[in-house]
């Protein structure tokens, strides 16, 4: 697994220092977290990275509105976008291709394969 | 002396001649060819006459039978001069009965005397059945009685007369029964006029009979008519009350699927009057979407004899009403299918409950699951050895688990005091309190947090005596008042007051905060509806606080708002009673 670059978009700061710890540490990887969706789409714009790492449930653009956002802009809508949720039942597979996400990873997760689960889903 | 011998002799000769008269009397009498002359033949005549009137105008005008043949047997006999008249009636079961009789005193009473075996002889029989009237002279020599001479002779019956009455309702006419004249006294020679006589009486009683039985038949039709119209009027009233104040919409189509009835429910569900919904007319007041969906299921329903349940929406003026359809094809009793009869719901309420239920759900869910992600991580982390000397991640993550076990805690606490609050199993320990000192025991435990977020509390020093939980008051306040600390900008002042009213005391705790809008000034109050969801993980907050201090004010019969100014700041106000409310 080479370095990635991740952006990870989540209103949860402690949550997101949790996940950055994960993917630095266990897959390696370059993240860069933003706490707001405006702020994350800026982020991917810029930076570009291999995959997003979006929440659903935030408070300023709900993921959903920042999945269209990242879609719609020619700059970002190549990257993968993997959703997480803690939500129960909040997207199921036959809407991933609809939505365009890869993937949605639910809250709690295991944090020493988590770099992996991503790996797979993307097949890095 | 020749006048005394004269007059015995004359007295001697009288009592001979009137002897001899009475003998001859006796013997004309006896005489079968003795018949009355002249002036009695006349009078005889006349009070027939008299009698027959009578009896035909009580057939006429009289349906009571009973009253009808009790005249006739009384007046017969009188005009008859005879010693008994009376009406045996034959029975379809073989037996007679003597049903109406006229005596004079000294002969035995044979009314309601019944006879088990009638035996008349059959030549008898059709000759009654001819309507004929019969005279004996001799009831002892009867030959068509032989089984009633025994009987005849216990009454004292020498001569008779017969005349059947006819039933004539029938294709066959059959002998409904006789009347019967009694000679007990002396043999009569009755001729056949007084037969004939007593004939014409028997065929006026035959029509009052008859017109008696279709009465009776009449009146019987009329109170089963009656009885009948009477039970399908109560089945009307039951069946219409049960669809007219049934709780859930009815209505009935034809075989053609126009509909023909509706209930009111079903018309207050869908907003139509009964005559608008007539026909297809209950169609434009569905929702425009789900018509052609419904029709299509409903037809296929139909032509497959089957129930349907489906949703639709109505566009009643109130306002748009999700509706549960079910409806079932009607047969005729020979299978013939004949309409669909159909049952509404209003769902909307349980619907928007569903929704609210899912979404608490949701939210909860993702409150309790978002801290326990982090600690789940956090400690992941650190049980490996992918942090092994790094010092400062370590540390890092052991800050997250310890912050975001703390913030599940307090959610956790929060959950619960509210589950105990609104299922009542919290009792409020109410006591007289100085609103004053509940105020300023709140400030003093804020005094910390409003120094860490440089906030002025200030607060009225006044006195006031309050009727409330001094515990879940100072709970209630220390919510609001951190909320305003945590809201307003550094170097603000947050200021409580307490004003005294005439039947309550009304606290408000003001701040300079960035301000409520208008259409969360009500939604606030309820569980995790925060102006912003993201407040909740910034400031401390749970998202339940304002719910529980609703509960609780509302526990204390008080009062809850909040009034606010965007970008000014917002004053939450709440209300407790001045004195002990009556049990």
């Amino acid at each position: 697994m080479s370095a990635k670059r991740i952006v990870l978009i989540d209103d949860e700061q402690y949550l997101s220092a949790v996940i950055e710890m994960c993917l630095e540490k266990v897959g390696g990887w370059s993240v860069f977290a933003a706490y707001s969706g405006s702020a994350g789409l800026l982020l991917a714009q810029t930076k570009q990275p291999d995959a997003i790492l979006l929440d659903v449930m935030m408070p300023d653009i709900s993921g959903f509105e920042v999945l269209q956002q990242l879609k719609s802009d020619p700059l970002t809508q190549r990257i993968p976008v993997i959703l997480l949720t803690a939500k129960m039942q909040a997207v199921v597979e036959a809407d991933y291709a609809r939505l365009g996400i890869v993937s949605v990873l639910t809250k709690p997760f295991d944090p020493l394969t988590l770099a992996n689960q991503v790996a797979n889903t993307l097949g890095w | 002396m020749d006048v005394e011998q004269n007059t015995r002799k004359n007295k001697r000769q009288l009592i001979a001649e009137i002897e001899a008269l009475h003998a001859e009397v006796k013997r004309l009498k006896l005489d079968a060819s003795y018949q009355p002359q002249g002036e009695e033949l006349l009078r005889q005549q006349v009070e027939r006459e008299r009698l027959l009137a009578i009896v035909t105008q009580k057939v006429r005008q009289s349906l009571a039978i009973d009253e009808t043949l009790a005249t006739a047997v009384t007046e017969v006999r009188q005009t008859l001069q005879a010693d008994r008249a009376l009406i045996f009636q034959l029975r379809p079961d073989g037996a007679g009965v003597v049903v109406k009789e006229s005596v004079v005193p000294e002969y035995p009473v044979t009314n309601e005397m019944l006879f088990v075996d009638e035996c008349f002889p059959s030549e008898c029989y059709e000759h009654y059945r001819q309507g004929l009237p019969r005279v004996v002279l001799d009831v002892a020599t009867d030959k068509w009685a032989d089984c009633l001479s025994e009987f005849m002779q216990s009454v004292g019956v020498k001569s008779k007369i017969v005349a059947p009455i006819i039933h004539r309702n029938k294709v066959v006419p059959r002998v409904w029964g006789l009347l019967i004249v009694h000679s007990c006294a002396a043999y009569r020679h009755w001729q056949s006029v007084d037969a004939e006589f007593l004939q014409q009486v028997s065929n006026q009683l035959a029509i009052a009979i008859h017109q008696s039985e279709l009465y009776e038949q009449l009146q019987a039709e009329l109170s089963e008519r009656q009885r009948i119209e009477a039970a399908l009027q109560q089945s009307e009233a039951l069946f219409r009350s049960l669809s007219e104040s049934s709780p859930i919409g009815i209505f009935r189509s034809d075989k053609q699927n126009q509909c023909i009835y509706t209930n009111p429910c079903c018309q207050a569900i869908f907003g139509f009057t009964a005559e608008e919904a007539l026909g297809k007319g209950w169609q434009k007041f569905v929702h425009p979407d789900d018509l052609a969906a419904y029709l299509t299921q409903r037809d296929a329903a139909i032509a497959a004899q089957q129930e349907l349940v489906t949703e639709i929406r109505s566009i009643n003026p109130d306002g748009i009403r999700y509706c549960k359809l079910r409806i079932a094809p009607i047969f005729s009793a020979d299978g013939e299918p004949t309409g669909h009869v159909g049952m509404v719901e209003d769902i909307t309420e349980s619907r928007e409950i569903e929704r609210v239920k899912n979404e608490f759900i949701s939210i909860v869910s993702h409150e309790l699951r978002t801290p326990l992600a982090s600690i789940r991580g956090a400690l992941g982390l650190l049980a490996s050895d992918v942090l092994k000397d790094d010092l400062e991640a370590t540390e890092r993550m052991l800050k997250v688990a310890e912050v975001e076990a703390e913030r599940l805690v307090r959610l956790v606490n929060d959950m619960l005091d509210l589950e105990r609050l609104t299922s009542n199993k919290v009792l409020l320990d109410k006591q007289l309190c100085d609103a004053g000192t509940l105020i300023q025991q709140s400030v003093e435990a804020l005094q910390p947090l409003a120094e860490e977020n440089q906030i002025a509390l200030s607060y009225t020093q006044v006195s006031t005596p309050v009727w409330a939980d001094p515990d879940r008051i100072i709970q209630t306040l220390v919510n609001i008042i951190s909320n305003a600390i945590k809201f307003s900008p550094p170097g603000e002042t947050v200021t409580v007051i307490v004003e005294p009213q005439s039947d309550r005391v009304l606290f408000k705790v003001q701040d300079r905060g960035r301000g409520i809008p208008a259409d969360k000034l009500e939604s606030i109050f309820g569980r995790f509806q925060q102006v912003d969801t993201s407040d909740a993980r910034q400031k401390g907050g749970t998202g339940l606080g304002l719910s529980i201090c609703r509960n609780i004010v509302q526990q204390h019969n008080g009062q809850i708002w909040v009034e606010s100014v965007l970008g000014a700041g917002s004053t939450f106000c709440f209300t407790l009673p001045l004195l002990q409310e009556e049990v």
